[in-house]
């Protein structure tokens, strides 16, 4: 699959470059066509989809902390069959990856998006989100628990028209346990990680600067922790893994895919710089180039002792 | 919307506040009340943009200038301050929904400004507006004291009717902005009741709720613009929501940097 330096290989797809923006940070893509045009992205991940529309949580919902943000949306989305209907149609015209991120609070809501999404044309992988930490079932239950995220990815596998992958929570007691879990389940590949649980309090208030009090840790403040969590998760699973956790230049997606990803999601990013994919695509172009090399030799390169 | 590289052509700093002047070669069309994501060139720390009100645009053959007046509280806004001459600025504008002039247009109608601090910086180009569409105009401008009345002379220099409050008395009148506001209505019971006046407030979210509440008994027509926290500015990250009431009683979320900023006061919920 290296006929193009950038190109990489997950669950029997091509992905054109390992660049994908994530979920919940680039709305329904369709928002991002004022800056990029998509058909340069090897792929990108929808907002969480539920069955029925999300109301999502009462404001404030989101606070900036240093080098990142905790957010606490709720899941706020337009339901798997808006989406569908109205967004999917338009996307068709682009030459992209699109993966649906799937959401529920039950595994018959998961198995309910995914039925609604098999017929549709266009999407071209599942991402379960088993670890949203801000809604107050579902979620992170299923992500941290091994035995019942392998219960999700198992039903889901045997209803999916398309290859599942399942994105896996940092606030997990043991993150490869659930790496191993879903992976003998069945799941196509694993992307990593999720928001971390954090809190930040109004010292005039004493109050949380959040209404859900705790919400989700993104930015480059995770990346170090994202980075040993890929390369943990790469020693003990052979499924391929997605890496994600403050990446905003070239060199900070190039971490992961040395740690063991095969491709990276940009997250929190997006919101600070539309246009960051791109940079990141071609900062990784110009490395591959000037050393002769292809991203599909540097997943896994990494060399911890000397 | 487009994300520009702007430069920096002029910053002056002034108290705790900074005029900060941006030019670009673009073209740029913009309502009153939209507004710009701004960030130092190549600056991620802070993280998000900061979400500014564009004060006022000015257009040549050659370029546009677009200026922007902010108060230093925090670090984007202290990035914003050591910004110089010739600097790059990374700015995504015009966002969102600015003031609809429409409703105060007819009928001899007259405008009402309500301004509280830097809460002003989003009303100058409305009130630029309202005179070219020769919409008699009335601002109530406040701050702390005297040096936070911010763009009192352009205001001025527009011509319209200024009524001052200082929270310290060293201009104007003593106390809130909401004070001198909520005399005028008593003081014009008439013209109130008969429709006569169109209220565009920004401010604090307190003034707001509060002229928010004299205009809704008074059922005066009502804008206000709401500033809450933004990472994107562009409505992906689905943060910046304020509560509305829908139509069944019950409430629902907008975006308020794509759906708003500006809001009729009584489509809120002011819980
Ligand atoms: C649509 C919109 C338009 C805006 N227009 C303008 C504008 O024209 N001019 C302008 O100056 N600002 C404007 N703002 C606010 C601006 O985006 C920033 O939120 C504000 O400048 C604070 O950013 P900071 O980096 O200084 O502080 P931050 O680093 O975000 O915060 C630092 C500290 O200051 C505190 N703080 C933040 N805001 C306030 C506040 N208002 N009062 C007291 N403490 C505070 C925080 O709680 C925090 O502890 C606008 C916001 C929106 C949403
Ligand atoms: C505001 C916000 C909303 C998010 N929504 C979702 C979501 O709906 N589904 C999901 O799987 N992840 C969601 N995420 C998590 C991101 O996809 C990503 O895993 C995380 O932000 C870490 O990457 P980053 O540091 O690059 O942002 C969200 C993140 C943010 C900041
Ligand atoms: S600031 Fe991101 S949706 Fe409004």
């Amino acid at each position: 699959m290296s006929d193009h330096p950038l190109a990489v290989g997950i669950a029997g797809l091509r992905f054109k470059n390992p660049v994908i923006p994530a979920s919940g940070t680039f709305g329904y893509g369709l928002e991002f066509l004022p800056f990029l045009d998509l058909s340069r992205l090897g792929g990108f991940c929808t907002k969480g989809l539920s069955p029925q529309p999300l109301q999502g949580n009462p404001p404030p919902r989101i606070v900036e902390t240093p080098a990142g943000m905790l957010n606490a949306i709720g899941l706020q989305n337009i339901g798997v069959r808006a989406f569908v209907a109205e967004k999917l149609p338009l996307l068709r015209a682009y030459d992209t990856h699109v993966i649906a991120n799937v959401f529920g609070f039950s595994i018959e809501d998961f198995l309910e998006v995914v039925a609604a999404l098999n017929d549709a044309e266009g999407v071209a992988a599942y991402e379960l989100n088993i670890s949203c930490p801000n809604v107050k079932e579902g979620g992170t239950q299923f992500g941290n628990d091994p035995a019942l995220a392998a219960r999700v990815t198992e039903a889901v596998k045997r209803a999916a028209t398309r290859p599942v992958i399942v994105k896996l929570s940092p606030n997990a007691p043991s993150i490869t346990d659930v790496a191993r879990a879903v992976e003998s389940a069945g799941a196509d590949a694993v992307s990593l990680v999720n928001t971390f649980v954090g809190l930040a309090i109004d010292v005039y208030t004493h109050r949380p600067r959040l209404a859900y009090t705790t919400g989700g840790l993104s930015g480059p403040a995770i990346r170090p922790l994202a980075v040993r969590m890929v390369y943990e998760v790469s020693q003990v699973i052979s499924i391929p893994r997605i890496g994600i956790g403050g990446i905003t230049t070239w060199m900070d997606a190039l971490e992961f895919i040395l740690a063991g990803a095969t491709a990276v999601q940009l997250g929190t990013i997006n919101y600070t710089d539309p246009c960051a994919a791109l940079r990141v695509i071609e900062g990784l172009e110009a490395y591959c180039r000037e050393r002769h090399t292809t991203v599909a030799a540097l997943v896994g390169a990494f060399k911890p002792q000397a | 919307m487009q994300d520009l590289t702007l430069t920096v052509t002029g910053h002056r700093l002034f108290g705790n506040y900074g005029h900060l002047t941006l030019m670009t070669e673009n073209r740029l069309r913009f309502a009153p009340g939209q507004f710009a994501m701004l960030r130092p060139v190549e600056s991620l720390d802070p993280l998000w943009r900061r979400a500014m009100a564009i004060y006022r645009v000015r257009t040549t053959a050659q370029a546009t200038s677009v200026e922007f007046i902010y108060q230093v509280l925090g670090r984007g806004t202290q990035a914003l301050r050591r910004l110089r001459p010739g600097d790059a600025v990374q700015a995504l504008l015009p966002l969102g929904c600015g003031f609809d002039t429409a409703p105060v247009a007819v009928g001899g109608r007259e405008a009402l400004l309500v301004a509280g601090g830097i809460g002003a910086a989003a009303l100058l180009a409305l009130a630029e507006q309202l005179k070219r569409e020769q919409v008699p105009t009335r601002l109530f401008l406040g701050g702390r004291s005297q040096a936070d009345l911010i763009g009192l002379n352009d205001f001025t220099a527009l011509g319209i009717s200024v009524h001052i409050a200082t929270d310290d008395g060293s201009q104007g009148v003593k106390g809130l902005v909401t004070v001198p506001f909520e005399r005028f209505l008593q003081d014009r019971a008439e013209e109130t009741r008969a429709g006569q006046f169109v209220v565009y407030a920004c401010g604090p979210p307190p003034m707001l709720a509060r002229v928010a509440a004299l205009t809704a008994q008074a059922c005066i027509l009502t804008y206000v613009s709401v500033e809450e926290r933004m990472a994107c500015g562009f409505g992906v990250c689905v943060g910046c929501v304020v509560a509305v009431k829908t139509h069944d009683g019950r409430c629902d979320y907008r975006r308020s940097c794509v759906e708003g900023p500006v809001f009729r006061a009584d489509e809120l919920d002011w819980r």
